[in-house]
């Protein structure tokens, strides 16, 4: 019956475009395109290493991307330092010509010494076929191409330092040393996507 | 002469300011975690159908919406609708929340989220809703979840979806 309620309930009230990737899901787009900010262009299948590979959907102006960014380049070395890839999406093609251009991810990466790739999703195709709807948000994937983690980097946007679950990191260290993880889905506010 | 002649003139002024603040008077913002609004929201509430409206003061989707969402209220019965807007800006943004909805000439109880258990908040609204601003979910009497959607969607969106739960006879809904 909860699951015919379940059902019922998606039915009638689903509005968001694309089911979104669920864990133990194969990754996909792996061969999309990407304009990365130093001019080159990136697909997923490139950037991906031997432990897997992390994607995280986000852009220059979002409060809370501009809260958490503070965290990136620490990701990018942990994931340098466990075998994974890295790369941050721009998929707000809505904003692709103004506050989001390519010419202002640019900017906002020299400005926040991004260590990492940077990279434009034209039409939001990698986020559709996701089906992410919000920055920030993560996708990590373990060396199988399946998705190991998704959610939130961790529970304080605020504040780096009054953070109590690491969630990301957690995932990036288990995936490192091949271990499990009790949280591989979690939640947080954030900005829509503007497909 | 010229004493008394600014004696008034702070008297007015005064005046004007009181003026102005009892304005603003019958506007409240609480700041809830998601199971005390829900409470709050049981016990003040008559209408079949509660729409809530999750926005922030820098979500221009929201900013977009809001004004359309206020009217709704206003053009549906009591008996019928209640409109809960709830802000999700953190504290320090708390003056500009206040601002904004004077600015938009609202009145009688807002809400702001209490900071941190985002999960649980989402959660609360809907197991549905990834997190993204702006939200809005409608739920019956007893604050079970009939409709949701996130990012802004048009007026007539919004009053096709209420008016598909307030046709829904009784116990159905």
């Amino acid at each position: 019956m909860k699951n015919i309620i379940i059902i019922c309930l998606t039915v009638l009230c689903f509005d968001l475009g694309a089911k979104e990737l669920s864990i133990g899901d194969d990754i996909v787009g792996l061969d999309y395109k990407l304009n990365n900010v130093n001019g080159e262009n990136l697909s997923l299948s490139d950037l991906k290493k031997e432990n897997g590979i992390l994607v995280i959907f986000s852009c220059n102006t979002c409060p809370w991307v501009v809260r958490w960014q503070d965290r990136y380049n620490s990701i990018s070395e942990t994931c340098e330092n466990n075998g994974v890839g890295f790369v941050a999406v721009n998929s707000n093609a809505r904003l692709h010509d103004s506050v989001d251009s390519i010419e202002e991810m640019i900017k906002h990466a020299n400005s926040n010494k991004y260590s990492f790739p940077y990279a434009m999703d034209q039409n939001a195709k990698l986020a559709k076929a996701f089906g992410a709807a919000k920055t920030p948000h993560v996708y990590l994937f373990n060396s199988d191409g399946k998705l190991f983690y998704k959610g939130a980097i961790d529970d304080n946007a605020k504040s780096a330092k009054k953070v109590k679950n690491s969630y990301l990191k957690d995932a990036l260290f288990a995936l490192g040393k091949n271990e499990k993880i009790e949280l591989s889905s979690t939640k947080a506010l954030g900005c829509s996507i503007k497909f | 002469m010229i004493y008394i002649r600014l004696m008034g003139l702070i008297f007015l002024l005064l005046l004007s300011t009181y003026q102005f603040g009892c304005s603003t008077s019958d506007l409240e913002v609480k700041v809830v975690s998601a199971d005390e609004l829900i409470v709050d929201i049981k016990n003040n509430n008559s209408s079949k159908i509660v729409l809530v409206n999750v926005w922030s003061t820098w979500c221009i989707p929201c900013i977009e919406e809001f004004p359309y969402i206020v009217e709704l209220e206003k053009e549906y019965k009591n008996e019928d609708l209640k409109v809960v807007f709830v802000s999700a800006d953190w504290d320090e943004n708390s003056q500009e929340v206040y601002d904004f909805l004077v600015s938009e000439d609202v009145k009688g109880t807002h809400y702001r989220k209490k900071e941190g258990n985002d999960e649980n908040f989402i959660n609360e609204f809907s197991s549905f809703w990834s997190g993204a601003l702006p939200f809005t979910g409608i739920y019956n009497k007893d604050m079970v979840l009939k409709k949701y959607w996130e990012g802004k969607k048009d007026e007539k969106f919004f009053k096709s979806s209420i008016d598909s739960l307030i046709n829904v006879k009784g116990e159905k809904l």
